[in-house]
């Protein structure tokens, strides 16, 4: 007999006709068959209807979720049991039971107490994000936590000694950091296992009859239920439902997407129901949907989604046709708004084509358009973008506003394969970069405008404890890089090992906040005062604050410290780093050959030392 | 109901294996079809769960092999 999912249709008829409770439980199956949602309310009356001898059960809620949908099949399980249950949901967000108003939990003392709590009601501190956090700030925060919950239990005990389960809301969203959660030093999951270690062992030190039930756990086992067929795992070995497979091959291919081509650097998205629902420029800063209550409520969890995105070091832009000073204003004041100005690293509103602020967006940010991914809810924008530019992949926000905050979840190149102190910063960093563009517009001259930085260049030879970095740079650095060799950790290990070669790498700080480790030079071959230099590149974050020619002057010393008299160089032309075409000359070297130069260390034309302070951290202040 | 059922399975076995619709008769039995391996009746059986909206037994899984058999089986 071909049976309908997801329950055997004689299952509650079976359960309705049975005679007595042991009857009953018995068909329900085992394990227990998924019921329809109108079968609670009848296998309660059937349960009160048979009348055998139950315990009486007060059961006291106290949740700062909702938890209205429990209350039948709570009362199903407990008459299941041999309870007659009564169910006290105390005030929605009431956890913190007042000493003198017993009342709270029921009108009756409870004989249990359920707590339904999310973490950050136990303390504010445990508020997301909760990935990337550092050992000290995860013990931190638990702690705060288990004060929190020791102060609710308080409350609970001085008016009942009834047992109590303790229970926290699992994040209900994807995983902030995507696939990349599953390789971070510090995962979400690390502050969740170490608040769940310390919640469960003070109650087992501390509260007698209080049980800690961890929801993840339970999380997973409905996960398991959907993504595991028993069928095709004894038949076959298929471990993997079809739901289940589909979803662990797009989760795999997406893990894997970064490490076949270069993930996003900038998510542009639009304004106008997708940043919030509505149109701004017809219902104004009070009418558009952005808060607390549906539809607002899910273009607020977009926006959390967007920040976690850019906690993967990817950037964020707005792109909107709409008047610059009403978007600003949202950006500014509207009191739901989570991105706000500096949240973005460009900012396009006006009546242009998104096309052209795409192009704006990456130029101000010194990065290719392929580079970008562009969210917007209008399918006549979307295909405009895709029409002029190609190379962006366009998502479209879903207009069902409840299918909004995960519109992003499947979007393989907002992955990334790894996360470095740089990449974590970065958005930070572009908005550093926007104030100094400001500064520059305002400056007298360039010079003025870089003397008012205060830069200062830090160069290291041989740093091998930033080797993951400066792989990472030869990867992708396109525009400033003269000869593009994408070497890996090894290479450059090995680089740094050999009697016959060095690598030099610089980070470079302002007044307006430091941009970190940006640039690289690999010197090999050297022999008989001749040496070549096989790498040079420099992050596009710094171009424009004459931090190359500062970077070359200590390269030419340190080879010069290694007895080279004889640089050679080379400048290998791509699609992309035109920009560096005159490098060579510009700084006194000789062309022997086309895209072949050559300098003499020691007579070699001067090199007019650039503004900058530059300091070797393996040496002492060598030059200013 | 029969016949919509009998043409439905034969298009169902159609594009699981990729095979024209006129190639699978109501006689078409595993044997005659390529890719109707072990991997492919699971795929199947995967497919008439999804079509019919029906959820198979372990030994239905196993047995129903061939044109007949599953149009038997959805009709009853």
């Amino acid at each position: 007999m071909p049976m309908p999912m997801p329950t055997p249709p004689d299952v509650l008829p079976a359960a309705l006709a049975a005679r007595s409770r042991a009857e009953l439980r018995d068909a329900l199956g085992a394990p227990r068959a998924v019921l329809g949602p109108a079968a609670a309310p009848r296998l309660n009356a059937r349960l009160r209807e048979l009348g055998e001898p139950a315990t009486p059960l007060r059961v006291a809620v106290l949740r700062s979720w909702a938890t209205e949908l429990l209350r039948p099949w709570l009362e199903l399980e407990a008459r299941l049991l041999g309870f007659e249950p009564e169910l006290h949901e105390a005030p929605y967000g009431l956890l913190r039971v007042d000493a003198g108003d017993a009342a709270q939990l029921g009108a009756e003392p409870p004989g249990l107490v359920l707590i339904c709590a999310r973490p950050e009601d136990l303390s504010p501190a445990l508020a997301p994000p909760w990935s990337l956090l550092g050992a000290e700030e995860i013990e931190r925060r638990v702690r705060d936590g288990v004060a929190g919950l020791q102060g609710i239990l308080a409350g609970v005990r001085a008016v009942t000694a009834a047992p109590v389960l303790v229970t926290l809301l699992p994040r209900l969203a994807a995983p902030e950091l995507g696939t990349y959660e599953s390789m971070a030093a510090e995962p979400a999951a690390a502050l969740q296992t170490a608040l769940a270690r310390a919640v469960a062992a003070h109650l087992r030190e501390h509260e007698d009859g209080a049980l800690f039930v961890d929801l993840r756990l339970w999380l997973g086992e409905v996960g398991r239920r959907h993504a595991v067929d028993a069928r095709l795992w004894h038949s076959s070995r298929v471990p993997f439902s079809a739901e289940g497979s589909q979803h662990l091959a797009r989760h795999l291919l997406a893990a894997a997407a970064p490490l076949l081509a270069p993930p996003a650097k900038c998510l542009v998205v639009d304004a106008d129901d997708t940043l919030w629902g509505g149109i701004l420029g017809e219902e104004g800063i009070d009418g558009i949907a952005l808060g607390p209550e549906h539809p607002g409520s899910c273009y607020v969890e977009l926006q959390q989604r967007l920040l976690d995105v850019r906690r993967r070091g990817i950037l964020l832009a707005l792109a909107s046709k709409n008047e610059p000073e009403d978007v600003l204003a949202v950006l500014r004041d509207h009191p739901h708004q989570l991105l706000r100005e500096d949240a973005f690293a460009a900012i396009e509103v006006g009546w242009g084509a998104k096309a052209e602020a795409l192009r704006r967006i990456a130029d101000t940010l010194n990065i290719a358009t392929d580079a970008l991914v562009f969210l917007d809810d209008s399918a006549h924008e979307c295909h405009a973008v895709r029409s002029a530019l190609p190379e962006v992949e366009v998502v479209r926000t879903p207009s069902d506003a409840l299918l909004v905050p995960a519109c992003l979840d499947d979007v393989a190149r907002l992955q990334v394969a790894r996360l470095t102190d740089e990449d974590r910063r970065r958005p930070e960093l572009y908005a550093q970069e926007a104030a100094r563009r400001t500064r520059a517009q305002e400056a007298t001259s360039p010079d003025d405008y870089l003397r008012s930085l205060e830069i200062v260049m830090t160069v290291r030879a041989d740093d091998a404890g930033a080797l993951g970095r400066l792989a990472q740079l030869c990867q992708k650095t396109n525009q400033f890089n003269l000869t593009t060799r994408r070497h890996r950790e090894e290479d450059l290990r090995r680089f740094m090992d050999a009697p016959d070669a060095f690598t030099l790498s610089f980070s470079l700080a302002d007044v307006l906040g430091d941009s970190g480790l940006v640039g690289l030079a690999v010197v090999t071959g050297i022999d008989a005062g001749e040496a070549e230099v096989d790498t040079l590149l420099m992050s596009c974050r710094v171009i424009g604050r004459r931090a190359e020619t500062a970077f070359l002057r200590a390269l030419l010393d340190a080879a010069a410290r290694r007895g080279v008299r004889h640089l050679r160089a080379s400048y290998e032309p791509t699609a992309r780093n035109g920009l560096v075409a005159g490098f060579w000359p510009r700084h006194g070297f000789a062309e022997t050959a086309p895209g072949r130069y050559e300098r003499d260390l020691l007579d070699g034309p001067a090199i007019e030392a650039p503004p900058i302070t530059v300091v070797d951290a393996g040496r002492e202040e060598v030059a200013r | 109901v029969s016949a919509t059922a009998a043409t439905q399975v034969r298009e169902l076995v159609a594009a699981v294996f990729g095979v024209p619709v006129e190639a699978v008769t109501a006689q078409t039995v595993r044997d005659d079809v390529d890719g109707w391996d072990s991997v492919g009746q699971l795929n199947l059986m995967l497919a008439v769960e999804d079509a019919f909206d029906v959820r198979l037994s372990i030994e239905d899984m196993q047995q129903l092999v061939s044109v007949e058999a599953i149009v038997r089986f959805v009709a009853s």
